[in-house]
């Protein structure tokens, strides 16, 4: 009481500083109160982040043989790669990811540019890209679903009405990668223009008049001002691009389970099929790791590259 | 406000009450966890829990508490995982097919003891076809419940329209083609409607192979018997694939599951090859007179494998847990209630005895497309892939037929591989393979 009396005659910054002492305290002179408020969220972290991890690494050196889990060694490893299904899954994934993570950013920008427009009623044109980020992707893919069939679907009735041939979209080999794809994008483009929406509004007016009285052009405004000061939001919305492709799983699902002869199938669809299908839980284990490996290393080698580069005001 | 008096009063109620419900339902009501999957279209779960409620009410010393769980693939995923974990529903419908990897875990016990017994069951009475998936090693394991096979489903009025006759459907492959090529419309280069579409799918494939004179799975009780690169399994495909290429009859490319109902209730295909657990939502939506009949012969004549699930009764579970799961099995599949199940779901009721008992038989005499699936049964044989590693097998199978479809590759090579990776997947399993 006391202390607070005291502090409050001197300026809002001192308060600060003299609290403060007394917080630290509680950190290092009595730091066992501090891991009891830690705890709990210690306790959920161990339990559902450290020991799913270590488990699936466990599984990862074993297999099932009857009840039993048998040690293997890397064979689970070794039968993920010289697998020729695993090898397509993996070959898909990564084509999925690196499209994924480039149309995300060019076409995020560019719509955001394009819903950042001056013009009357702008939140009547924002809407319907914004709204694809509210519904279930488990919905769109049934919306969808109708939308690529073969015989009563819209696509067809499109390109039968212009006199073109029609396409059996999803059990096409070639197409049915693309077309989850699309529909993913169609998803979640309007969550990453939102990002790069609010950037562009932070930018500061001043420069983009200038560049404008200067006479620079849209795509010299766009390469030598807009990106650059937008590429904090870039570091984001790659980051995010990348989990999220690697995360949708529920389409594959809906419209394709992977097919045709797996032309569809996706890492984390293949993790499912091993390992809640066929219950091979050590192959499902070993591809986890693989992807928890390829994960980590892509955060750190963003922290350390990318995180230099990005200009920060 | 109460007193101190009355407070006490209360408390004292409250405990004697919760020690008397504590009491009554130790006192021998058991309470049993029964898992089950939909695996048609229509409200069949809504179905299951009525039953489930009637016998509950019929039965003071048993509840069986039953538990939804998806579709067969990932009800047995957690049916599995309890066995593994050992905390197993006590009672489970699982896929017939389920058989070997089940007795493999040690998961089910064996029913022969149950059926001989004085609350027994007449097992003989099961149509045969559907006891093939159910028993091993001389030892029935499953008592047959939501079993099905596919027919083949014809628009009538499309019949009528061009010349044919809408009460003969076409009995030989020869006659497939040649009634598809008469049921075919276009609109310039464009199909508006097919002569037959017939899913994508292991399940479908089979019959053709069969058809052809050689299941791709083993009839026999063998856990490894699979037969995919067989002159007559390459034949059954190479002629599925023809009916895209060389006839133009059925769309090209991979055909969905679900996709060719649709297409036949829209008329954009005059027939289609589908699980008579179809048949109750075909009847109900399609505009025109509806057709069934058996799925054309080939070479070996008329020729169906089947399909669906079985009742389970779990290990581990204690014999008191395990008898009471066999009264509520016994009392599921009596006659008139299995049959009431035939016409709820669409499944063909599995013993002669419910198509000789009420309600099912006037149902049949009203719904003449209902005894389609049971007559075909007779040239109906067990179901592939009954083996080791059954899931995975149907995939792979499906697969060689997608690899095919897509003109990925030829029938020899697809189904080669296919035989390769099954092979694979059996000696991972524990079958010892020549060559």
């Amino acid at each position: 009481m006391k202390q607070q009396d005291s502090s409050q005659t001197k300026t809002g910054g001192r308060v600060h500083i003299t609290r403060s002492p007394s917080f630290m305290n509680v950190l290092s002179g009595r730091g066992s109160i501090a891991y009891l408020f830690l705890l709990p969220s210690l306790v959920f972290l161990a339990l559902f982040t450290l020991w799913p991890i270590i488990s699936v690494i466990w599984t990862s050196f074993h297999t099932r043989r009857g009840r039993n889990e048998v040690f293997v060694g890397l064979q689970n490893y070794e039968r993920v790669l010289s697998d020729p299904i695993s090898q397509q899954v993996i070959k898909n994934t990564i084509g999925y990811v690196t499209i994924g993570l480039i149309l995300s950013v060019i076409g995020g920008l560019l719509l955001a540019i394009l819903m950042n427009q001056a013009l009357r009623n702008i939140g009547f044109f924002r809407f319907p890209f914004l709204a694809t980020i509210a519904l279930p992707m488990v919905s769109v893919a049934s919306i969808w679903l109708f939308l690529y069939s073969p015989r009563v679907g819209l696509f067809n009735e499109i390109l039968g009405g212009l006199g073109l041939p029609r396409s059996n979209w999803l059990s096409d080999r070639e197409l049915a990668l693309p077309g989850l794809f699309a529909v993913y994008m169609w998803k979640q483009l309007g969550y990453f223009a939102l990002f790069y929406l609010a950037a562009l509004q932070a930018l500061p007016d001043d420069v983009l008049e200038a560049a404008t009285l200067d006479g620079t052009s849209f795509w010299q405004k766009l390469r030598h001002i807009i990106w650059p000061l937008v590429s904090p939001t870039t570091y984001f919305v790659a980051t995010i691009a990348v989990l999220n492709s690697l995360q949708q799983v529920d389409h594959i699902f809906v419209l394709t389970e992977g097919g045709p002869n797996n032309a569809s199938n996706l890492s984390l669809y293949y993790v499912y099929q091993q390992g809640f299908k066929w219950f091979k839980t050590g192959i499902a284990s070993a591809m986890t790791v693989f992807l928890l490996a390829v994960l980590l290393t892509m955060a750190m080698l963003q922290f350390v590259y990318l995180e230099r580069r990005v200009h920060y005001e | 406000m109460l007193n101190r008096f009355t407070r006490f009063r209360v408390i004292a109620l409250l405990c004697a009450l919760l020690l008397l419900v504590g009491g009554a339902s130790a006192q021998d009501v058991i309470t049993l966890q029964f898992y089950y999957p939909v695996g048609v279209a229509g409200p069949l779960a809504q179905a299951i829990d009525g039953y489930v409620a009637e016998f509950n009410a019929a039965h003071d010393n048993i509840q069986v508490e039953p538990i939804f769980t998806g579709n067969y693939v990932e009800n047995m995923a957690r049916a599995q995982a309890g066995i593994l974990s050992g905390q197993p529903p006590d009672v489970a419908i699982l896929l017939s097919t389920d058989l070997y990897t089940l007795v493999d875990m040690g998961g089910v016990i064996p029913l022969d003891d149950y059926i001989a017994s004085d609350d027994g069951l007449d097992i003989d009475d099961f149509f045969d076809a559907f006891m093939s998936n159910s028993v091993s090693a001389g030892q029935v394991w499953g008592i047959p419940w939501q079993r099905s096979t596919p027919i083949l489903y014809y628009n009538k009025d499309a019949f009528a329209e061009v010349g044919l006759d809408p009460e003969s459907p076409p009995a030989t492959w020869e006659e497939l083609v040649e009634f598809g090529k008469q049921l075919v419309t276009r609109d310039g280069d464009n199909v508006t409607r097919w002569g037959v579409e017939i899913p994508t799918s292991f399940w479908i494939y089979a019959n053709f192979a069969i058809q052809a004179g050689q299941h791709i799975g083993s009839v026999e009780d063998d856990p490894c018997g699979v037969y995919l690169d067989t002159p007559e399994a390459i034949e059954a495909l190479s002629f599925l694939r023809s009916l895209q290429v060389e006839h133009g009859i059925m769309p090209d490319g991979v055909n969905q599951w679900g996709v060719a109902p649709a297409d036949f209730i829209a008329g954009a295909t005059a027939m289609i090859y589908h699980s008579t657990g179809s048949l109750s939502s075909l009847l109900n939506d399609v505009p025109f007179e509806l057709g069934t009949g058996f799925m054309p012969g080939g070479p070996a004549g008329y020729g169906a494998n089947v399909g669906g699930g079985n009742f389970y009764i779990m290990a581990d579970i204690g014999q008191e847990r395990q008898d009471a799961a066999w009264t509520f099995i016994n009392w599921m599949v009596r006659p008139e209630q299995i049959g009431q199940w035939g016409i709820d779901s669409g499944y063909v009721a599995p013993r002669n005895a419910a198509w000789e008992t009420d309600p099912l038989m006037s149902y049949a005499a009203e719904v003449p497309q209902a005894s389609t699936a049971r007559m075909q049964l007779e040239y109906a044989v067990k179901e592939f892939p009954a083996t080791l590693a059954g899931p995975e097998m149907a995939v792979i199978t499906t697969q060689a037929a997608e690899a095919v479809y897509t003109g990925q590759s030829t029938p020899e090579e697809a189904l080669k591989v296919a035989q390769e990776r099954s092979d694979e997947l059996l000696m991972q399993a524990g079958c010892e393979l020549d060559g």
